[in-house]
C-alpha cells in the first residue's frame, strides 16, 4: 500500500510537472509569434523599439523557459533577439527578418515537440 | 569557478539525492538480487541520469520525469506482478529445476543457456564441490542457483540428534563506534537502563566499545576501541 501511495504521488509529480512545462511553453511560443509577426509587419514603418521589447521580453522567460526547454534553443533565441535589435537600429531589413524568421523557425519547433504525433514520439 | 563547472556540481547534487529517493521507492531488493524489470529500470535510470550531467544545455526536469516515470512504472509492476501469478511469468519469468533427483537435466540446462562449467562454478560458491550431494537445484528468476542437499549428505540438525538447544535470537548491534543504537534495544525489548546494567557489570562505558552485540538472552559480544595514536 505504501508503495502504492509513492507510485500515486510521483503520478501527480509528473502530471503537474508536464502540465506545466507544455503549458509555460506553449503561451510563450504564441506570444513569441505575436510579437515577431508584429516585427515583420510593422518593421520601420513606427518609431516604436519592437525588437528591444522582444530583446526584453525574452530575457524575463528565458529562466523559466530554461527549466523545460534544451538551453542551447534558450540562447540561439536570445543571440537571433539581439541581431533583430542592431538590425532594427541600423534599418537593415534583409538581418531583421532573418532573425525573425529563424526565431519563429526554433518557436514552432518547441510548440510540435509539445505535440503527440509520429514524428515527434519515434 | 565557471559558470558551467557550478552548474555541473549543482545538477550532480540534485541527480544524486533523486536517484537515491528513486532507487529507495523501488525497495531493498533493487540493491541486490534483482528482477529482470528492476534491472532494465536500474539501467534506465543510470543512462538518463548521466544526460543532464554530461550536456549541461539538457533541462534537468526531462531527466527528473524520466526516473520518475520508470520509478512509477517500476512500482506499478512490481504491483501487479504481486496479484497476478501469469504477469509475474512473462514480467520476470520462472525458476527452472536444473538438478531434479540427483540427475541434471541437460535439456533444462540448455535452454536457461548454462554451461557445466557455470554450474559447478555455481555449486562452488555454496560450498558444494560434489555434484553427486545435489538432491535438486533451481536456477532462480534472479540468476542465482538454489540448492537442496541430499539428505544423507545435509550437516546433522540438533533435531535429529534430539537436542533442543536455547535460542537466543539473532544478536544485534546495540553499541556502534561508542554510539548506543536504541532500535537495537527495543527490538530486543530493552532499554538504555539493562544496557547500563550489563556494562557495569563488565565494567564498560559505552564510549569504550567499538562494537557490541547482545541477543534476547542477554549474550553479548563486545570489542573495545582500538586507542587512536
Amino acid at each position: 500500500m505504501k508503495r502504492l501511495i509513492a507510485a500515486g504521488v510521483i503520478l501527480v509529480l509528473v502530471l503537474i510537472t508536464s502540465t506545466l512545462g507544455i503549458f509555460m511553453i506553449n503561451s510563450t511560443a504564441i506570444e513569441v509569434e505575436k510579437r515577431i509577426k508584429q516585427i515583420q509587419s510593422t518593421a520601420f514603418s513606427d518609431s516604436g523599439k519592437r525588437a528591444e521589447n522582444f530583446f526584453y521580453f525574452w530575457e524575463q522567460k528565458r529562466e523559466l523557459m530554461a527549466v523545460f526547454v534544451n538551453h542551447n534553443e534558450i540562447d540561439e533565441i536570445g543571440r537571433l533577439a539581439a541581431k533583430m535589435v542592431s538590425a532594427e537600429r541600423a534599418k537593415n531589413s534583409t538581418d531583421l527578418f532573418e532573425a525573425a524568421n529563424e526565431i519563429l523557425f526554433i518557436v514552432r519547433g518547441l510548440k510540435e515537440d509539445e505535440q503527440f504525433s509520429l514524428y515527434t514520439l519515434l | 569557478m565557471g559558470d558551467k563547472m557550478l552548474k555541473v556540481i549543482v545538477r550532480t547534487v540534485l541527480m544524486y539525492i533523486f536517484v537515491t529517493i528513486s532507487v529507495r521507492l523501488m525497495g531493498k531488493r533493487q540493491i541486490g538480487d534483482m528482477q529482470p524489470t528492476e534491472l532494465v529500470v536500474t539501467l534506465l535510470i543510470s543512462e538518463i541520469a548521466a544526460i543532464p550531467l554530461q550536456d549541461v544545455s539538457q533541462p534537468v526536469s526531462i531527466g527528473l520525469v524520466a526516473i520518475f516515470m520508470l520509478v512509477l512504472l517500476e512500482i506499478l509492476a512490481s504491483v501487479i506482478i504481486m496479484k497476478n501469478l501469469r504477469l509475474r511469468r512473462i514480467f520476470s519469468g520462472k525458476s527452472v529445476a536444473i538438478i531434479k533427483n540427483g540427475v541434471i537435466d541437460q535439456k533444462a540446462m540448455r535452454n536457461v543457456r548454462i554451461t557445466v562449467f557455470d554450474l559447478v562454478e555455481m555449486l562452488r560458491m555454496q560450498g558444494i564441490f560434489e555434484l553427486d550431494d545435489i538432491e535438486s537445484a533451481f536456477l532462480e528468476v534472479n540468476g542465482s542457483l538454489s540448492v537442496r542437499q541430499k539428505t544423507e549428505k545435509s550437516p546433522l540438525t540438533p533435531k535429529q540428534l534430539g537436542l533442543s538447544p536455547a535460542d537466543g535470537g539473532v544478536p544485534l548491534t546495540v553499541i556502534s563506534d561508542g554510539t548506543i543504537v536504541d532500535a537495537s534495544l527495543e527490538y530486543l525489548g530493552m532499554n538504555r537502563d539493562d544496557l547500563n546494567l550489563i556494562l557495569k557489570e563488565k565494567q564498560k562505558s559505552p564510549k569504550e566499545i567499538f562494537l557490541m552485540t547482545l541477543n534476547k538472552s542477554g549474550e553479548s559480544v563486545i570489542i573495545d576501541k582500538e586507542s587512536e595514536k
